[in-house]
């Protein structure tokens, strides 16, 4: 017995097919806009941050930067890894100790993704973060929005997160001046300890976790960073960045970039409509011998 | 049904001038069926491909049934195969993405014929080269003989009177080869012109009048066994 496929549009396809060039044109011409997006975009980028302004995005005034990836799920007492981190990066030689934790892609209740930062105000605004309007958050209860997200959460509402486990009065609008258009909230002091409150069934449900980001000044940062490491408890590699490490890196890491982003999406479109035309070829043959014509 | 006047086709390769037909002189009848033989380079293809309207003649006259082959334009020679002549290639010519009856429809849908109608045709069509029931499979689900069989469903189908193929069996074995120059044979008893280009002997057998080429030239009609 025969095996019988499903039946194609067959004419609808042909037809679609044999009229070879816009489907090719189309291929080309996204391939193309996305190419010249991705490198607009990425060249403002290369234009707006140097090697420096990298370094004070990412560092602020600190000399050194320690994240372990997912290392604060919710639901965990943080008072004491913080307490235990600092008396270990000043036993390594560090000083002038900052811990934040950093939850990226969050949804709201709105179901927006937005990144939630807690750490003191001081760290954020040396890392390029100005208050624009209100005031700073003074405990769990508050939070400050970057201009980005204030457009939907402005003064006096309320952010929502995590089932209604975290809420937040909204009591200030800050800018990144490195990164405006990001969704940001930073949260008050204690913000993410407070989630502890969370059951633990609820807590794996929502399966999210922070960065825990430790800032310091002085020491050998590969000494602290593997002094801090001893004492919160993680299962990811630790990334380690240094003012010094970021500052070496030239405006060349910035090109090859742009090369990659812009040359992924065109090889994309060439070979895309290079097996369209071969395909249409093909088809355009076989109806030629038939003597089915489109022109 | 297919008159040729004295014609001729050259073209230039790297190195030379090929003279691909030289003065050729041919007349075919009506449900006659004609093979050429000869060696490779020796005009088959081309003969084909200048009565079907694939390639055009340098010089001469071809008219094929009403149709006056070297005037017409391409968009009157694809009609002329849309309707009138069907082409069949060593090669089978199939769309892979369709099945074997989607393939045989083709050319009813490009005449207007309605889905339905067309079906109907088709299928009819492949039962009657035998391969009615593979109408459902891809053309990469059949063997070379069957897709040949497809492909002259295809050639045929809708009533086309004239059936021109290029080494038809050029990719077969022997048994596959036998059956397609046998269904060739009795499309021909049927009343459809058949004209075929082969190096394969064996279609001395069954066709009626075989001529053989050389460097583009008619050298000798040859009588069928």
């Amino acid at each position: 017995m025969s095996r019988s496929r499903r039946r194609l549009p067959t004419w609808a396809l042909a037809r679609f097919f044999v009229r070879a060039k816009p489907v090719r044109l189309g291929f080309f011409v996204v391939s193309s806009a996305v190419a010249v997006l991705v490198l607009g975009t990425l060249s403002f980028q290369a234009v707006q941050l140097s090697s420096v302004q990298v370094a004070q995005s990412e560092l602020g005034d600190a000399s050194a930067l320690v994240v372990f990836p997912g290392a604060a799920p919710v639901g965990g007492d943080y008072r004491s890894i913080k307490k235990d981190i600092a008396i270990a990066a000043e036993a390594a030689g560090a000083s002038e100790l900052t811990v934040s934790f950093f939850a990226a892609q969050i949804r709201d209740s709105d179901a927006r993704m937005v990144n939630l930062i807690e750490q003191p105000s001081a760290q954020s605004e040396s890392m390029g973060v100005t208050l624009v309007s209100g005031s700073w958050p003074r405990d769990a209860s508050e939070a400050v929005v970057s201009s980005a997200y204030a457009k939907l959460h402005p003064i006096g509402s309320s952010v929502t997160m995590f089932n209604g486990a975290l809420t937040a009065r909204i009591v200030g609008v800050a800018q990144n001046d490195y990164y405006r258009s990001s969704s940001e909230v930073y949260l008050g002091p204690g913000a993410w300890s407070s989630l502890r409150s969370l059951d633990a069934s609820t807590a794996e449900r929502l399966d999210a976790a922070a960065d825990i980001q430790a800032f310091w000044n002085g020491g050998d940062p590969e000494t602290v960073a593997q002094s801090i490491a001893a004492v919160v408890p993680h299962d990811r590699e630790l990334g380690l960045q240094t003012r010094e490490q970021i500052l070496s890196l030239d405006s060349a890491r910035y090109v090859e970039l742009q090369l990659v982003a812009l040359l992924a999406p065109l090889v994309a479109g060439l070979v895309g409509s290079l097996i369209a035309t071969r395909f249409m070829r093909r088809i355009r043959s076989s109806m030629h011998a038939v003597g089915v014509s489109f022109n | 049904m297919i008159r040729l006047s004295d014609v001729s086709l050259e073209y230039q390769s790297a190195v030379e001038t090929v003279f691909a037909l030289r003065n050729v002189d041919l007349r075919v009848d009506r449900g006659e069926f004609l093979a050429f033989t000869g060696p490779s380079g020796s005009g088959k293809t081309t003969l084909i491909n200048v009565i079907a309207g694939l390639q055009r003649a340098d010089t001469g006259h071809i008219a094929v049934g009403d149709v006056d082959v070297t005037g017409a334009s391409d968009t009157q020679l694809a009609g002329m195969r849309l309707r009138h002549v069907g082409v069949i290639f060593q090669d089978d010519n199939l769309i892979r993405e369709f099945t074997a009856e989607e393939n045989v429809e083709l050319p009813l849908r490009a005449r207007g014929m309605s889905a339905r109608e067309s079906h109907e045709a088709a299928q009819s069509a492949l039962d009657e080269v035998g391969v009615g029931e593979l109408g459902g499979r891809s053309p990469l689900e059949l063997s070379g003989g069957q897709r040949q069989r497809v492909g002259i469903a295809r050639a045929l189908v809708g009533g086309r009177a004239i059936l021109l193929a290029d080494e038809p069996t050029g990719a077969l074995d022997t048994a596959n080869s036998q059956t397609i120059f046998g269904l060739m044979r009795g499309l021909a008893n049927r009343g459809v012109t058949v004209v075929a280009a082969s190096h394969d002997l064996a279609i001395r057998d069954v066709a009626d009048r075989v001529i053989e080429m050389q460097d583009g030239r008619v050298i000798e009609a040859v009588s069928a066994s």
